[in-house]
């Protein structure tokens, strides 16, 4: 690895780490299962920056999508589970409200398609501009206002739909 | 932020979408303050790694290089057993005295061998 790589490696990290990390716990729902993601985010960024082409955003988030794929695959097979085992899971009355509401996006965040995913995670996550988002994905700055406003409507539906 | 509302379209439950990104915003999860220097340190000790790759390269490199000197050491052992002359050939001069009997010179007889008058029958016809 180049000098220029480390510091851009570096770079990236002071960049985006917070944003990345932020948004593995709104999808996950646990500190230590985020931090874990984050972590090995950046371990795929120092094997692949290699391939780093263009804006790295985008690629970041490929890097990201892939690692949250894959811690959350166990929680996907426990809904998987018999009825008579998902009833010995902690009621909803046990979990604190806050925590609850976290599910809830967690879940909400999760139904989204992975563009919507990823616009929200550059806008709030990133707080990026529009013309920014525009730049990393290749897009213009009004479209990406229109896809960001479709993007919260719909993350808006599905919570009122599973708080009904 | 207060770029949060940029660009949106201008439609009915715009409000409504406006709160709901507001909310969002406010409630957003973090991770906690400990855990990015918690995650640099790992990616630091990352950096600070020779890529396995590379190790691995190394290790084929070094294999090779191996390989190739045997290989030169064969080829050398060889071509020096080539060039080697073979050992000179001695030639050995002997000499035996053989003694062979005398053989006895053939004595004229004064008979033909044939006689042709005994078998004169044979060339008539």
């Amino acid at each position: 690895m180049t000098p220029e790589q480390k510091l851009q490696i570096e770079r990236l990290f002071r960049d985006y780490a917070r944003g990345i990390g932020g948004y593995a716990l709104a999808r996950l729902g646990d500190a230590a299962r985020a931090e874990e993601v984050t972590a090995r985010v950046y371990l795929q960024v120092v094997k692949a920056i290699g391939q780093l082409r263009g804006p790295p955003a985008p690629w970041l988030w490929a890097i990201a999508r892939n690692e949250l794929a894959r811690e959350a695959r166990p929680i996907r097979l426990m809904t998987q589970l018999p009825d008579e085992l998902l009833e010995l899971r902690p009621s909803v009355d046990e979990a604190a409200v806050q925590q609850e509401a976290s599910d809830e996006l967690q879940v909400a965040l999760a139904r989204l398609t992975d563009d919507q995913q990823q616009m929200i995670w550059l806008k709030f996550y990133q707080e990026s501009t529009n013309a920014e988002i525009a730049t990393a994905l290749g897009l213009t700055a009004s479209n990406v206002g229109v896809r960001l406003y479709r993007s919260l409507q719909e993350l808006r539906g599905i919570l009122e739909r599973e708080n009904r | 932020m207060n770029h949060l509302m940029e660009n949106w379209p201008d439609e009915p439950d715009r409000d409504k979408t406006e709160k709901f990104a507001r909310n969002l915003q406010a409630r957003l999860p973090q991770l906690p303050t400990d855990a990015l220097p918690r995650i640099e340190q790992r990616l630091q000790l990352a950096l600070s790694e020779r890529p396995s790759w590379l190790r691995r390269r190394r290790g084929t490199i070094a294999a090779a290089l191996a390989a190739s000197v045997l290989a030169a050491l064969f080829w050398m052992h060889g071509r020096t057993a080539k060039e080697t002359p073979p050992p000179a050939t001695e030639v050995v001069h002997d000499t035996m005295r053989v003694t062979l009997p005398a053989i006895p010179a053939p004595v004229p007889t004064a008979e033909p061998l044939v006689v042709f008058e005994a078998y004169q029958g044979l060339y008539t016809n």
